[in-house]
């Protein structure tokens, strides 16, 4: 039961705030129950026209003791409060740090959906459950302990015949809940329908002006709107009973109050006052019952939620690293594949075939084959983002596995394809890889590497410029340049360029690449491609088709080989066989 | 990604009035059902206060003075009332439900309809995740408005009316004493109330801030994990989400102050009541009885007056939805206006005359005076590095931007296409986007795009024509195999070939194609250049061109470089331009291969 787990888990954490929340909760309902009793000895001191001294007494106990209940009313919500955000806050906290340690294994099968609605929805729903609802519960037992014994002692009789309906609440609320929920569900529905083609038409928005389909469109949306009105209004039928239905339960007892209790008057064995003071008790425990129902919905949905939420905290890591046998790693000298074959988790057909190559220091190795080859499947196993068997990579002539993970990063920069910037400022993003922000030289000198320093001059605020849906845009070349930059600026000892370049036109692409040349000299380097023209002048080629190797070698002897290559050649204008 | 946007403009400039003026003309197209509604709340109210008047009136006459026959007629009474009340209330509270839904229906429908009509201008400049918000969860906050917040304050303000009427009843003087305090109750409780309603406002922002934050982390998970930046994300995001925390404690602390309050001002309204209502009794001018109802009526305070304080603080961000909905209606709609054609078909004479372009007023210019001229039936290349205006003159071509006046202008068959029906434009010149765009749907839908004026039969022979057979028979249902969302489960090549049959289908005059250029296999690129052959024969054709054989197949081509045009001619004759942009081009693409 993982609902229970982590209930006494926080309750342990939190139990300053939980245990006065219930002790200040326990008082305000022992507080609660007294006022009807003083109005009803005022309204009989009425009746029986007692002096006024004494009723301005009985007002003044009244007034007073309210004043008093709304003190500790304030401060139980509060205790209660904290009690829960802080449960909820913590949850929070130990989701994004799973979700910081999960590798793209795991996130290939979630989607971010999913998961943000795990750190929003599914802690929301388990803060309501462990914090409102079991405290809705609480204080309807407290009720069920007060109220009725004391409604006993004034008339054992009236209690039970003006009380008889009430039990049936509970079963209605939770009946008519359940009628909701069910509905409700298709709402959801309904209403993701509803935003998944309205994002997929303002998405396409060109297309549909293009083809002229604007009112066409609009007629689909409308019918998809309609959908989620007409669910929308299946909830509203259900949910328009709640309330009448629960008073309706009330009405009853005042009804036979009325009938049993006016007797009881007339017969003298009932007070004016105590009629009164029935009156309020019938009302409250409306209340209670309705609560009950409430509080096992609560309860019950923040189960499911703290069950997904358990299910997703003790996912497995991907950790490849045995920290006996790990070992620093000061620098890449080496990185040696031998009979290399892997297959992606959820797939059956293998991404890479016995693949082997070296390359040593200073040495630039060029990747290319067309798209699935299992180009970018090399950079994912080199960097650690997926498991690899024992004695398949060496890095320095040490195996894979005994480097630990963030040791091998800090040595490599890849530079991926899909440009990724956070919404922060230029040189935040910069800087995203050190420890702290590059200094004016460092920062200019690593955006004139990667033809980006004029670019950053016409920007609004220059270096401080805020980039994201908040910010500016850049452009998707603009993008590539500044995901370049932010790599190299960490000098590490292997650079991968992970078809890097595609999005800038060649002229760019010369450009950049022979000023990278000074600052790459000595660095070891792998350029993935689909262009020839970025692996022209690499010491090896390894041309990949299908997951094997189909040459490698010195470019101009590979183009001979290979007719993936030669394939390529002519589609880019190339003359075959000549590189 | 909506999360995202949420916070953009939580306080509202916008007035309670300038919302009524605005949704008034939707709700008076139900006025039938809102006046009735109107009509069960002020029944359903004025029935509530009858009732403690009947207990008081129970009490006095029948009760006290032991008249017990007629307390079962005065018992069944009360309940039928009672019963009366709960079927008027449930039918108004499902009216209202109905009416507020159908006024939403009706809105959100404008404004679709509307944001079809936008220029892409504004799309350019605004997120779609933006323009989605509203089109969604702005109206889920709007209609919570209508359907929960205006209705309680309209029936609780109501109630307490007839509270204050029915009281006055029994006792002018007595209701003048306890009401007394209230002017006090309610400015203390508005104070928190607005204290409340701001500290969610900053709540809300911070909500927004933690949710774009996780959003923007998962994204970027793979740079975080390459760059070992793990601990220090976390530690940001454990910044946010205490405070996000400390944020959720300080609106408590209104809050829990709020019902207490309003609790404790009850108690004193009641114990006055208690205390000179007593007194007046003790004097025989009110009976017990009339004290007893007095005594419920001034209880009955309590629910409505919390019911208006606690919408009060959801209203805000309504009414901010409000203004952004509203907004997005105002902003102007693309101007579509302009002449017929005439003729049947453009017979494709394609003319740019000294045009010259400029996105925005201060940034450059993208054209800077282009001529151009394709004539009737021609395929011409559009070559040039990016930046050099080739996706400007596309969208020119559609009127997807006007060109200012005397910025020069474009002539099809010489007709000035900014003084043409823009719809009518693009119903003939039709363009095939670098990455097809697909719809979640069919193949054939996506050929049809959705338009019930193309038949079955049109869009098979397009389907066939494009060289669509083989991708049709590899699925299951044909032509009737699913498409996911942007045509998520076919491949690049496949995309191309449906959004060929796309132009088929539709036959538009002229045809815009901007080449993909990523590179598919030697077999879909086959296809690729097949359907490419199909869909421009007879049919005048702009082609911007990133492959040499597409090139190559074009009878002309235009380079453009840095918004000017600077070379045109066949393919031979652009070569041997010494220092030439092609020549340089196609240079670099070959690096001393050249052997022409």
């Amino acid at each position: 039961m993982p609902f229970l787990k982590y209930f006494r888990e926080f309750r342990i954490l939190y139990g300053r705030y939980f245990w006065s929340g219930l002790a200040l909760l326990t008082i305000t309902n022992a507080l609660d129950v007294i006022p009807p009793l003083i109005i009803m000895r005022g309204i009989d001191q009425i009746t029986n026209r007692a002096s006024e001294p004494e009723l301005l007494k009985t007002a003044l106990i009244f007034g007073g003791l309210t004043l008093a209940l709304s003190f500790v009313r304030f401060h139980w919500r509060m205790q209660w409060g904290r009690y829960h955000q802080n449960l909820a806050r913590d949850l929070r906290n130990r989701i994004f740090t799973k979700l910081t340690q999960l590798g793209p294994t795991f996130y290939t099968k979630n989607s971010t959906g999913e998961l943000m609605s795990l750190i929003s929805n599914d802690v929301e729903s388990v803060r309501m459950g462990m914090g409102p609802g079991v405290l809705v519960l609480t204080d309807a037992f407290l009720y069920f302990v007060t109220i009725p014994p004391i409604m006993m002692t004034l008339s054992w009789s009236l209690t039970w015949k003006t009380l008889i309906l009430l039990p049936l609440l509970p079963v209605f609320v939770h009946w008519l809940g359940n009628i909701i929920d069910r509905r409700f569900s298709l709402v959801q529905e309904r209403f993701s329908e509803l935003s998944g083609i309205t994002q997929e038409n303002i998405a396409g928005i060109r297309l549909v002006k293009s083809y002229v389909q604007e009112d066409h469109q609009t007629e689909i949306f409308n019918r998809k709107s309609r959908q989620f009105h007409e669910a929308a209004l299946k909830v509203a039928w259900p949910e328009s009973f709640m309330h009448p239905v629960m008073e309706f339960c009330v009405s009853v007892g005042v009804f036979v109050l009325i009938l049993w209790g006016g007797r009881d008057v007339i017969a003298g064995t009932l007070t004016v006052g105590t009629f009164f003071a029935f009156h309020r008790y019938i009302s409250k425990m409306a209340w209670p019952m309705t609560a009950i129902g409430w509080g096992f919905s609560l309860v019950s949905q923040a189960r499911s939620s703290i069950r997904r939420i358990d299910e997703f905290l003790s996912t497995p890591l991907d950790t490849n690293t045995n920290p006996e046998t790990a070992r620093p790693l000061e620098r890449i000298e080496s990185v040696q594949v031998k009979d290399l074959s892997f297959s992606y988790p959820a797939s059956n057909t293998p991404a890479l075939q016995n693949l082997s190559f070296q390359i040593s220091d200073s040495e630039t190795l060029g990747v290319i084959g067309p798209v699935g080859a299992g180009k970018t499947t090399i950079i994912n196993l080199l960097t650690g983002l997926y498991l690899v068997d024992r004695n398949k990579i060496f890095i320095n002539g040490v195996d894979i596995n005994d480097i630990p993970v963030s040791e091998l990063r800090k040595q490599i920069a890849v530079i991926p394809q899909d440009a990724f910037l956070f919404s922060q400022t230029v040189v935040e993003n910069l800087g995203f890889g050190l420890t702290e922000l590059p200094s004016p030289e460092l920062s200019r000198r690593y955006a004139r590497v990667t033809a980006f320093e004029q670019e950053v001059e016409t920007l609004p605020q220059k270096w401080e410029t805020l980039l994201g849906d908040r910010g500016v845009n850049l452009s998707g070349g603009q993008k590539q340049r500044l995901t370049m930059a932010r790599a190299l600026i960490r000098q590490s000892s292997l650079v991968i360029f992970d078809d890097s370049l595609s999005s800038v036109d060649a002229e760019t692409e010369s450009t950049i690449l022979s000023a990278l040349k000074d600052e790459l000299a000595g660095k070891m380097k792998i350029i993935v491609s689909h262009r020839l023209s970025a692996v022209r002048s690499c010491d090896q080629l390894l041309v990949l088709h299908q997951g094997t190797a189909e040459a490698l070698g010195n470019p101009s002897e590979v183009a001979k080989q290979s007719r993936t290559l030669q394939e390529l050649l002519r589609l880019q204008g190339h003359e075959s066989d000549r590189l | 990604m909506s999360i995202a946007y949420q916070d953009d403009k939580l306080q509202s400039g916008t007035r309670y009035r300038d919302l009524v003026v605005r949704v008034a003309p939707y709700v008076w197209k139900t006025k039938g059902i809102f006046l009735f509604v109107v009509a069960l709340v002020l029944t359903h109210t004025a029935l509530g206060r009858f009732l403690p008047s009947l207990i008081g009136y129970t009490v006095d006459h029948f009760i006290l003075t032991k008249k017990a026959e007629f307390l079962l007629q005065a018992g069944a009474a009360y309940l039928l009332i009672e019963v009366f009340r709960y079927i008027l209330m449930i039918a108004e509270t499902y009216l209202f439900q109905r009416l507020g839904l159908q006024v939403i229906y009706q809105l959100r429908s404008d404004l679709f309809s509307h944001v079809q009509r936008l220029p892409v201008s504004y799309f350019d400049r605004t997120p779609n995740g933006r323009i989605v918000t509203r089109l969604t969860n702005d109206f889920g906050s709007l209609s919570e408005l209508f359907t929960s917040g205006l209705v309680s304050v309209f029936t609780d303000t109501i109630s307490i009316i007839g509270i204050v009427v029915a009281m006055t009843l029994i006792s002018p003087k007595l209701t003048l004493v306890v009401l007394s305090i209230s002017p006090l109750m309610l400015w203390v409780s508005l104070w928190l109330s607005r204290n409340a309603r701001d500290t969610l406002r900053l709540l809300k922002r911070q909500l927004a801030r933690l949710n774009a934050y996780v959003s923007e982390s998962l994204s970027g998970i793979k740079v975080i994990q390459l760059f070992n930046k793990e601990s220090q994300t976390r530690q940001s995001f454990e910044k946010i989400n205490e405070s996000y925390r400390d944020f959720q404690v300080e609106n408590l602390r209104y809050l829990a102050w709020l019902y207490p309050v309003l609790n404790g001002f009850n108690a004193i309204t009641v114990a006055m009541a208690l205390y000179f209502g007593g007194l007046i009794s003790l004097s025989d001018a009110v009976p017990v009885g009339s004290l007893v109802a007095f005594l419920m009526h001034t209880q009955d305070f309590l629910n409505p007056i919390r019911n208006i304080l606690e919408k009060y603080q959801t209203f805000q961000s309504s009414l901010a939805s409000a203004e952004r909905i509203f907004g997005l209606l105002d902003e102007p709609a693309e101007d579509l206006t302009g002449q017929k054609i005439s003729e049947n078909r453009f017979m494709g004479n394609v003319e740019f005359k000294d045009v010259h372009f400029s996105y925005s007023p201060e940034g450059g210019e993208v054209l800077k005076g282009i001529d151009l001229q394709v004539l009737p039936g021609q395929s011409v290349a559009l070559v040039g590095p990016t930046g050099s205006g080739k996706s400007t003159i596309i969208s020119l071509l559609q009127r997807f931007y006007q060109i200012p006046k005397n910025q020069g202008q474009i002539t099809i068959d010489g007709y000035d296409i900014s003084k043409l029906q823009a719809q009518e434009l693009r119903r003939r010149v039709a363009v095939v986007q670098q990455d097809p765009f697909l719809f979640k749907g069919t193949i054939a839908s996506n050929i049809s795009m959705f338009d019930p004026s193309i038949s079955e039969e049109t869009v098979r022979q397009a389907a066939w024509r494009a060289g669509c057979e083989d991708l049709c028979r590899s699925r299951d249902k044909g032509l009737d195999s699913l498409v996911e969302e942007r045509g998520a489960n076919l491949s690049v090549g496949e995309r191309q070939l449906i959004s060929f049959a796309r132009i088929l289908a539709f036959n538009p005059d002229i045809l815009i194609l901007d080449e993909a250029t990523a590179f598919v296999d030697s077999q879909s690129e086959h296809l690729i250049q097949q359907a490419l052959k199909e869909v421009t024969r007879g049919r005048t054709s702009i082609i911007v061109a990133h492959r040499l054989s597409t090139i190559l197949e074009c009878e002309r081509i235009f380079v453009l470089n840095q918004g000017r045009l600077v070379e045109s001619g066949t393919h031979q004759e652009l070569l041997k331009i010494p220092q030439g942009v092609y020549r340089n081009l196609y240079e670099l693409q070959l690096k001393k291969t050249l052997n022409h």
